[in-house]
């Protein structure tokens, strides 16, 4: 190996005879001795295969009998060589040396963030010759992305995850709302399945909002899964609280997904296989612009046929496994105009859970068959003129339901076709003073049926009902960031306006936030503000998966109320029930601190009370009481951001979560009990690392306090059977949860192609986690029911 | 509007969910205790039986060697726990419970309490009221059952003033009914607390739907099957022996007799009913045809032995195999013996086990 220091100071030389692309009298005499030819390179980074720009490429006489191809290792440099020629590469990733000495040639690149690399080229080819240049060990490999800068927005404190970070989190599969679940404000799930539990908030209460809409939904089905891939995110922002008035119609947090444009360096592309699903993607330039389209299919179905024949056929039985099948797609198109950018955007999913089909196809007797999808096409059009900035995006969106029901053909449709618009206008008045105003509506237009032969003498038609109607939500807000110098202040408002068929409610929700720069390093941010929500008024048809006391052998298994989150179901219309909005108060103070270039810590404190606006029905009848909800905690993180090597952070959320009874049951004295999502402490300790050889290791370890459960205090001897008799909601608790994930990613980097394959391994050392309590059949014994034990997942991915 | 499916769809669905991946995904069941046995005392059933019978009753026939199960109402309901120690069964003397009497409404799905209110129990009964609670603690519980109210359009149900009864106890001070009572109402652990609820049967049938078609019911006689309105008034089936094979040995036994076993020995026991038991009837077919209808009768069985097969199943008939566990000592072996219209009663039977 030739010493980098003795060929930088080749290059030196080089410079100094001021030879960069100009043959020397020497080199003359070489073309003079022997016949010159073009020599024409195309540089290309090793497996992803962009192009190397403003690269520097140093052409000398080729070694004895060295054949085409890289060098490697690469002889000793000459003291002196013949000759030789420097280029620097042009955006495109190519140079093209026209006086170079026939024959072969050694080609030398040095570029930033890449090896040395050296390869033997045969001169006077028409076409250029592709060299792919190894990406330096020493640099993490990384897509870098581009972003539009977005309106101004509430500097609260919130989170942002990376491309890379969501895809080699432990444990999360890659999964980009999965892999909040890892910061601090974000609850533990269920079963470790998908859900959004924002400081000890019901998952109804928060919102996931894509390119400025939201989405009707985060998970597939039994929140396998989110609806979206990481891969078509450009950014992915956390806010537990506070958010900006920008986002209204939820009183918990939001989750902030910008879409990214596609890449213009040529056509790219990844595609994925794991245990539970596949996936694909393909992207590049477009004219002026770019496109990404993608897709992932959930395979569980496949597999548990697959698996169910089997069992079926060794057993006799048959099988009453449901199977989950999901699917999700996206196409993107993002171009350039004279003043802005614009974009269309279509994205879908649909789910479907079924118990097995009849050798016939039909469906089982007493199963069911439950769809759900939703697709959408978004507009986007960013402008700036005259100083002002304006962001319009339109969007459509069909969303269907179905269940069926085969005991008494059962069956309930919803279709939806919404339209959804965000207008936004800003403009910088002074260095000082900037202030937005913005609009975002969205009209619901349904339409639901419901057939039921259940009860019905045989003949009878079946009875049949259908109901169209409108359901609008309709939010103006505003901001006016204004910069005193240490102290930013963002104020804001937003009114809100919800209808039904035939109600209307409105709210209006002042919000401020501020950040105070106390040092160089030191910030303090502090954010107080009113959030509101319309609550469901459509009645809904349930799929009672997770029924409380459901039969498991001789026993029955309890599970946390957090769970019935899971169950599938399908609206219909707005019942009898009076339209009331939810009001949250939130307040946060916390501070951060940039311990490092690259490392930070933040502490906050937050609060949120919350009135439940508990509806009542038409006729003035309650038919629940009057609640509020009232959170408070604190949370810290310290983040070392993804650099070079290492990632990581260690987070933790101190909170209690309560429900309390403005109202009571007769003989009820209890003022308030823990919320389903009360979570007293979590604790997340996250990090990766890249090892050597393209090998990269990453842990995480979780100890979170378990779920609140009604315990079962005693039975009742019911004759048949025995009935359990539950204790107050949620005075138990489920024993803490803790666990390590590992995994363990290795990459094989060819010319055009990388291949990564990894295996994640959760529950690493088999921790028997509670997650329900089973009880014996007379209630007097109970034993946890144990989450997932220790389960590896491999996966393969190709990215060119 | 399709708010929520029937009971019967839910548990449909809950079947299937049984198998479902979202469980297999998210829990392996663990070993829990098996339903047969019995490790500290637990209520196995209750009696419900004819005390003095009142106006629309009298006359009655001979009830042979079983009490009246069924009642009508102004009749006496005699209401007798049976709670399995772990050495027999517990005397009635050991024992106090607060009876309930609830209304047409129910209180069992007040009692069952899963996240619902507690029932407003007053010491004085009416109809219209939920239920009514025995004012002291006693063994055993009895009172009258309410006769008919005028039923109403709006109100046919008001014809029905009782559904059923409740009991809630314990053993004597153990912690005794009063605390039972307040700890259901507090939602505390009731641990050594007794709660049973039984459906009140009305029997004869045929009297008991005349009497609620002239209190106003909307009932038509001419739909009801003869068989129904001709059944006689429903007895409580008793276990008089059962017989007992160890091995090629066979043995009839009483209840409460004591029998002695090997650590190992295959025991098979069948509950030998009595004619009375079975409470038959006659009637005969439009082509004159006689048909004779008996009652349907059922056992289940626990044990303080660590069996490793036992039978609570009521389905399956009125007999087990009882393998005797490895452990040398005192066992006993309890028999709930139920018919169709739900009239049980509770025998016990002693087991010395010696080494096998």
């Amino acid at each position: 190996m030739v010493p980098l220091r003795r060929f930088a100071g080749l290059i030196a030389a080089t410079l100094t005879l001021g030879l960069p692309c100009a043959a020397s009298a020497q080199d003359d005499a070489a073309c003079e001795a022997q016949v010159c030819a073009s020599l024409s390179v195309v540089l290309k980074a090793r497996g992803e295969r962009q192009p190397l720009a403003q690269s520097r490429v140093i052409i000398i006489p080729s070694p004895e009998g060295a054949e085409e191809g890289p060098l490697q290792p690469p002889p000793p440099l000459p003291e002196n060589p013949a000759w030789q020629r420097v280029a620097t590469t042009d955006d495109a990733g190519s140079i093209q040396v026209l006086d170079v000495p026939s024959g072969r040639v050694r080609v030398i690149v040095v570029a930033p963030g890449y090896e040395r690399f050296e390869a033997v080229v045969q001169t006077g080819r028409a076409k250029p010759t592709t060299l792919f240049v190894p990406t330096s060990e020493e640099t993490s490999y990384r897509t870098v992305v581009e972003t539009s800068g977005g309106p101004p927005r509430a500097e609260v404190p919130s989170q942002l995850l990376s491309r890379e970070e969501i895809r080699t989190l432990p444990g999360s599969q890659g999964d980009p709302l999965r892999a909040l679940q890892n910061l601090p404000g974000v609850g533990r799930t269920p079963g470790n399945l998908g859900l959004l539990i924002l400081r000890g908030a019901s998952p109804d209460q928060s919102r996931v909002y894509m390119g400025g809409h939201a989405l009707p939904r985060a998970f597939h089905v039994l929140s396998v899964a989110s609806v979206f891939p990481a891969e078509v995110l450009d950014e992915l922002r956390l806010v537990p609280g506070n958010f900006d008035a920008a986002y209204g119609n939820a009183t918990g947090g939001v989750v902030l997904i910008e879409p990214r444009a596609g890449r213009r360096d040529g056509l790219h592309g990844f595609s994925e296989i794991d245990i539970a699903a596949a996936s694909t993607m393909l992207e590049g330039p477009l004219g002026k612009g770019s496109f990404v389209v993608g897709a992932q299919r959930g395979y569980a179905d496949l597999l548990l046929n697959a698996a169910d024949r089997i069992s079926e056929r060794v057993t006799g039985e048959t099988s009453s496994t449901l199977r989950p099948t999901y699917y999700d797609y996206q196409g993107m198109l993002d171009f350039p105009w004279k003043r802005g950018t614009w974009s269309v955007r279509a994205f879908g999913a649909g789910d479907r859970l079924q118990t097995p089909d009849t050798d016939q196809g039909a469906l089982a007797r007493g199963g069911f068959d439950y769809r759900t999808s939703f697709h959408r096409v978004d507009a986007a059009v960013r402008a700036a003129q005259d100083g002002w900035r304006f962001w319009w995006t339109p969007s459509f969106r069909y969303e269907s339901g179905r269940l069926f029901f085969d005991a008494g053909d059962q069956e309930q449709i919803r279709r939806d076709y919404v339209l959804s618009m965000r207008g936004e206008m800003s403009r910088r008045f002074s260095r000082r003073f900037t202030w937005l105003l913005g609009t975002d509506l969205e009209v619901d237009g349904f339409v639901a049926t419901s057939e039921s032969s259940l009860g019905l003498p045989p003949g009878t038609p079946p009875s049949f009902d259908r109901v169209r109607g409108l359901e609008t939500a309709l939010g103006v807000y505003t901001t006016a960031p204004l910069d005193l110098g240490r102290v930013h202040l963002v104020p804001g408002a937003r009114g809100n306006a919800f209808t039904t068929r035939t109600q209307a409610a409105f709210s209006f929700d002042p919000r401020v936030a501020a950040t105070v720069d106390v040092a160089d390093r030191w910030r303090i941010l502090a954010a107080v503000g009113k959030y509101s929500q319309a609550r469901e008024v459509t009645e809904t048809a349930t799929l009672n998966l997770l029924d409380q006391g459901a039969s498991f052998g001789d026993a029955s298994v309890f599970y946390p109320p957090a769970f019935t989150r899971f169950q599938p179901s399908v609206g219909f219309a707005p019942g009898n029930r009076q339209l009331t909005v939810r009001q949250a108060l939130h307040v946060s103070l916390g501070g951060e601190v940039a311990l490092d270039d690259d490392v930070d810590l933040e502490v906050t404190a937050f609060a949120r009370e919350q009135d439940n606006a508990t509806p009542t029905l038409f006729d003035g009848q309650r038919i629940d009481f009057a609640t509020r909800e009232h959170n408070i905690g604190a949370q810290a993180l310290l983040r070392k951001r993804l650099t070079n090597k290492l990632y990581g952070w260690i987070g933790y959320t101190l909170m209690w979560s309560q429900l309390r009874f403005v109202e009571t049951a007769p003989g009820e004295d209890i003022p308030s009990r823990p919320s389903d999502f009360d979570q007293r402490h979590n604790f997340n300790l996250v990090a990766s690392y890249i090892l050597p050889k393209n090998w990269r290791i990453g842990g995480r370890f979780r100890v979170v306090s378990g779920f609140p459960f009604t315990p079962v205090i005693g039975s009742i001897n019911l004759a048949e059977q025995r009935g359990a008799v539950q204790g107050r909601r949620n005075e138990g608790r489920l024993g803490t949860f803790h666990q390590l994930d590992l995994r363990i990613d290795k990459r094989w980097i060819r010319d055009r192609a990388i291949i990564t394959g990894y295996v994640d391994v959760q529950n690493v050392y088999n921790r028997q986690n509670p997650e329900a309590v089973l009880y014996s059949a007379d209630f007097r014994r109970q034993e946890d029911v144990i989450g997932i034990p220790i389960f590896p997942t491999l996966g393969l991915r190709v990215d060119y | 509007m399709v708010a929520c499916y029937s009971a019967n769809v839910r548990s449909t669905i809950v079947g299937w969910a049984a198998g479902s991946v979202l469980v297999c995904a998210t829990a392996c069941g663990p070993d829990i205790t098996e339903p047969w046995q019995i490790l500290e005392p637990i209520d196995l059933g209750m009696t419900l039986s004819l005390g003095t019978p009142g106006a629309f009753s009298v006359p009655l026939p001979d009830p042979g060697s079983r009490p009246y199960h069924q009642v009508l109402p102004l009749d006496e309901l005699l209401v007798t726990p049976s709670v399995a120690g772990l050495d027999g069964l517990i005397p009635l003397e050991d024992l106090e419970f607060r009876y309930v009497v609830c209304s047409a409404t129910g209180c069992g799905e007040a009692l069952n309490r899963a996240d619902g209110d507690l029932p407003v129990c007053a010491s004085t009964g009416a109809a219209e009221i939920p239920c009514v609670m025995s004012a002291d603690p006693t063994p055993t519980g009895s009172f009258v059952v309410p006769t008919f109210t005028e039923a109403t359009p709006d109100d046919p149900g008001a014809a029905f003033p009782t559904s059923g009864v409740a009991a809630i106890g314990s053993r004597t001070g153990a912690p005794g009914a009063d605390v039972c009572v307040a700890r259901l109402r507090d939602r505390a652990p009731l641990g050594g607390c007794f709660v049973l609820f039984r459906s009140l049967s009305f029997g004869p049938q045929g009297t008991f739907l005349e009497l609620l078609e002239e209190s106003g019911a909307d009932i038509d006689l001419d739909d009801i099957s003869e068989a129904a309105l001709a059944a006689p008034r429903n007895r409580v089936p008793q276990v008089d022996a059962v017989t007992i094979t160890v091995g090629t040995n066979a043995g009839t036994a009483a209840p409460g007799s004591t029998i002695n076993v090997s650590t190992g020995d295959t025991v098979r026991m069948q509950w030998v009913p009595s004619d009375d038991d079975f409470d038959e009837y006659s009637v005969f077919t439009e082509e004159g045809d006689e048909l004779r209808i008996s009652d349907l009768l059922l056992g289940a069985w626990w044990t303080t032995d660590d069996a490793t097969a036992f039978d609570v199943d009521l389905t399956s008939g009125t007999s087990v195999e009882w393998v005797v566990g490895n452990e040398p000592g005192t066992k006993y072996v309890y028999l709930l013996v139920r018919d169709a219209s739900a009239a049980e009663s509770v025998a016990w039977f002693r087991f010395d086990v010696s080494q096998g």
